[in-house]
């Protein structure tokens, strides 16, 4: 299983057939009002495998790096499994879509990026900008 | 396309993966989260109902 591809959006909403309502298509900016600030991104992530690999658990790893390319706090990781669905002709490549949030602690602003990682595939990476904007005083 | 119904959340403050429901509900991951590869066809409204 790869990752085809990732990107940050606003908003992700699941539908009841399965697909994804996505508004903010690459909102890769977030702003902060002070530092260390707490913040949370969304994610769809394209998972991609050749039919053989159908029903296979692999893992989906996820790390956050900050401006100096270190590591936010170490990897975490969910199990997953896909499986082709009824409708998947034979031979046709599987393919699924995830949505996923990310909540963590941001200490200094800058470039910052999510990086994504199936199995021992590539690591997939998301940039990202957090930018602090102090609130004006009144 | 992804027949999962939630979303998987990676908390780095509290160290968990789990995953929260279109009303905002978080559930405890299961041991390992299930992917279709594409939806099953949409019904339409001129499909006959099932006797």
């Amino acid at each position: 299983v790869r990752i085809d591809y990732a990107f940050p959006a606003r908003t992700i909403e699941m539908l009841r057939d399965g697909s994804l309502a996505v508004m903010g298509v690459e909102t890769s900016g977030l702003t902060v009002r002070s530092l260390p600030s707490v913040v949370q991104i969304s994610l769809v992530v394209a998972l991609a495998a050749p039919p053989t690999e159908a029903g296979q658990e692999f893992e989906l790893r996820a790390s956050i790096l900050d401006a100096a390319l270190d590591e936010v706090g170490s990897p975490l990781s969910a199990m997953m499994q896909l499986n082709p669905s009824p409708v998947t002709p034979e031979g046709w490549e599987l393919r699924g879509l995830v949505p996923v949030r990310a909540r963590f602690e941001v200490r200094s602003a800058g470039p910052h990026s999510a990086e994504l990682r199936c199995g021992e595939g590539r690591s997939y990476s998301v940039p990202f900008f957090i930018t602090e904007v102090p609130t004006p005083a009144t | 396309v992804t027949q999962v119904t939630d979303t998987i959340r990676f908390d780095f403050i509290e160290r968990t993966v789990d995953l929260i429901t279109a009303t905002g509900e978080r559930k405890p991951l299961p041991g390992r989260v299930e992917i279709a590869s594409s939806p099953a066809p949409a019904k339409r409204r001129s499909d006959p109902e099932p006797d």
